[in-house]
């Protein structure tokens, strides 16, 4: 039994999946990953996904490293990590034409875990790039339409700080990822994932029953065999009175954590470089195939991804932003305060 | 136990280990082993060490960072290890390096990891230095070189081996070169198994369960295949890619410099995920810590490396031919003939 699941961010770029039901099924991860994208409108979408297994359309391919089949707008490989494996096989992601992206995935049960993370986000990003909406790794809030970002990679406390703000007031755009275009920042709605570290009071008074009894399930895995397991919670399910889809960008403030809080203003050109690296460090699979390909085709669109990144962000983030450097330590609660103060002095 | 390394007197390294055996990193870098080395440019010490960490961003849980510093924790698939680099961007380089493999590789190559690493801190030295490292295989003849460039599997190293025993060719490296001006360096590596396979296999690919026997009986008896005909240094005469096709025909066309600037670069950056051992691993370990690296500090030289790099082989291929040459996923000699007779009529070209 197939089922049809339809996406659109911001009706910028839209997206379907087709695949069958099941509770383990990648369909049903991917759900659960951009459910706040579900949309009934499933006509001319730029990237349909399949689900399932299929065989690889390979013939007449150049064959890199004994496992990547590439030739002109294809792409299909086998691939794992750790106990993880999927094929995937990717076409149509050179045309000029945008609704031609087609990708067909299958994978383990491990596999249909991770898939959203290991490739469509960066599927969704390269898109987004390409019709000049480049997508950041941080988190969002805003006030007054004035938004304030966190850009950070993992580890950093950009969910905590955010969701703090949220409990004063704030309003939230994403906590994971933001879209950034023409000086305005734009909502991305993903879960938040939690663990046994991240789990803040006001997050457990506002999740539901259920979550919270496979919060305690995987709670007691990770205390039995010590396999650590995220629990996911759909934002919008948690403080449905405080999302915002679009406002003006005021402040980025870039985070990595350190010793000790230090605060330094830093320029437009520098902070780039860093969000560069920072979307480099997280695409780490993805951008494999992508250096894969554009060994074969130096070229291609693909092989330019990142220079049209840094000329979209240069776009996005008009001189008027303010941009911080920001040294975080452990202490959350000590960041927030100061980042607050910051936040409030205008 | 220490042992030392000399790369042309460019690079000298200087590697230490505790109680485990060492062969097999000895075998990879046997060719530029020497008997001592004063004041080394990489020392890298194997073996269990407490990283000293203070004072460091962290980036995504696992990557320590701070000036000309690096400290990184991972695990994949069969394999385990942390590695710490001081002089991570300039000045002399030290690295601590553990790493735990487990299965039949713990016996074989127990230190496969701490090779790769090795390999790009020599390939970011030298970078440094305008000496280039690229992964691609090199043949010289009446002292031009001609290098064969190509990713895993592209069939470049049987090309090598059948260019050396059926066209007189010498060798300068079956997996790197290293590129300076005009110039081809060699950089043999491992000329053990590839001296074996020269002398007795017909491709890369046909290892059957005898070799691997043979190999292994002559590696305890300490075989040293002299008989090699190395060169060591060679004018750059022309660049082939060798890229592998699922068709039949054989297909060479020029190839405009910069593409192929942009390849030799994505080869190289895309090496590094790549276990030669086929561990069903893709560790990366030395460009993720470029990557996590440049996130702290964007203008560093580290941050800047691989763009320096193409500017230097900008400069090196501007003089140089350029090719793409596309040839089955099957191996015939009559790819061999075909590169063969097209590498004659370049020698009369170049000359």
């Amino acid at each position: 039994m197939l089922r049809e699941m339809n996406y659109t961010i911001h009706n910028i770029f839209t997206f379907k999946v087709i695949g069958k039901r099941g509770f383990f099924g990648a369909l049903k991860n991917i759900d659960v990953e951009y459910k706040n994208f579900r949309t009934n409108n499933g006509r001319k979408p730029d990237l349909t996904i399949y689900l399932g297994n299929f065989t690889p359309e390979n013939h007449d391919c150049y064959i890199v490293d004994n496992k990547y089949y590439i030739k002109e707008n294809y792409f299909y490989c086998e691939d794992s990590y750790k106990v993880a494996r999927w094929k995937f096989e990717m076409t149509g992601f050179e045309s000029s034409e945008t609704n031609s992206l087609r990708v067909r995935l299958h994978t383990n049960i491990p596999g249909g875990i991770i898939i959203p993370g290991f490739i469509i986000d960066h599927l969704i990003g390269y898109i987004m790039n390409k019709k000049s909406f480049p997508i950041i790794h941080g988190s969002c809030i805003s006030q007054n339409n004035r938004a304030y970002v966190f850009a950070a990679q993992g580890g950093s406390g950009k969910t905590t700080i955010a969701l703090n703000f949220v409990r004063r007031g704030y309003k939230l755009l994403g906590d994971n990822f933001t879209i950034l275009h023409d000086g305005y920042a734009l909502c991305f709605l993903s879960p938040l994932n939690l663990f046994y570290f991240n789990l803040l009071p006001m997050v457990k008074e506002n999740m539901n029953t259920i979550s919270k009894i496979e919060y305690y399930l995987k709670y007691l895995l990770y205390k039995t065999i010590g396999i650590k397991i995220a629990t996911k919670v759909n934002v919008k399910d948690l403080f449905p009175n405080s999302i915002q889809t679009k406002s003006k960008l005021d402040t980025i403030f870039f985070l990595i954590p350190r010793k000790n809080f230090e605060i330094e203003e830093i320029s437009k050109k520098e902070l780039i470089k860093h969000l560069i690296a920072n979307q480099k460090v997280d695409s780490i699979p993805f951008l494999k195939y992508m250096l894969e390909y554009s060994y074969v085709f130096p070229n291609s669109n693909i092989s330019k991804h990142w220079i049209q990144y840094e000329e979209n962000l240069k776009r996005a983030i008009d001189n008027k932003t303010l941009i911080f450097r920001v040294e975080v330590p452990r202490n959350a609660a000590e960041t927030f305060n100061k980042i607050l103060s910051r936040v409030e002095r205008k | 136990m220490k042992r030392f390394y000399n790369i042309h007197d460019i690079l000298k390294l200087e590697v230490n280990s505790g109680v485990s055996s060492l062969n097999d990193l000895d075998r990879e870098f046997a060719f530029f082993k020497c008997e001592r080395v004063n004041d080394p440019d990489i020392i890298l010490n194997i073996g269990n060490f407490k990283p000293s960490t203070s004072d460091c961003y962290v980036v995504d849980h696992k990557y320590y960072v701070r000036d000309n510093y690096i400290y990184y924790l991972d695990s994949e698939g069969k394999a385990k290890w942390s590695v710490e680099i001081f002089g991570f961007e300039d000045g002399r380089t030290t690295i601590n390096f553990y790493s735990s493999v487990k299965g039949i590789q713990r016996l074989l190559n127990p230190n496969f990891l701490a090779k790769d690493i090795l390999l790009r801190t020599i390939e970011y030295k030298l970078g440094r230095m305008e000496y280039y490292l690229v992964h691609s295989a090199g043949v010289s003849r009446n002292g031009t070189a001609y290098l064969l460039a190509g990713r895993g599997g592209s069939l470049k190293t049987t090309l090598t081996m059948d260019l050396i025993r059926k066209g007189g060719f010498h060798l300068l490296g079956d997996d790197h070169v290293i590129l300076n001006g005009e110039n081809v360096l060699s950089f043999p590596e491992n000329l053990q198994i590839f001296g074996y396979m020269i002398k007795n296999l017909e491709t890369e690919v046909s290892w059957n369960f005898i070799d691997k026997i043979k190999f292994a009986y002559k590696l305890m008896r300490g075989c040293k295949y002299n008989n090699l005909k190395i060169n060591n240094l060679s004018e750059i005469g022309a660049v082939l890619f060798i890229l592998r096709k699922n068709g039949h025909n054989i297909c060479i066309r020029e190839l405009d410099r910069r593409e192929a600037t942009d390849r030799l670069i994505a080869n190289n950056m895309v090496d590094d995920f790549i276990s030669p051992q086929k561990l069903d691993i893709s560790t990366g370990i030395y460009l993720k810590c470029m990557l996590a690296y440049s996130y702290v500090f964007p203008h560093s030289e580290v941050a800047k490396f691989y763009d320096s790099v193409r500017e230097g082989l900008k400069d090196i291929l501007r003089s140089v031919l350029v090719y793409e040459v596309e040839i089955p996923s099957k191996y015939s000699i009559s790819t061999f003939e075909r590169i063969k007779s097209f590498i004659d009529s370049l020698e009369k070209e170049v000359a």
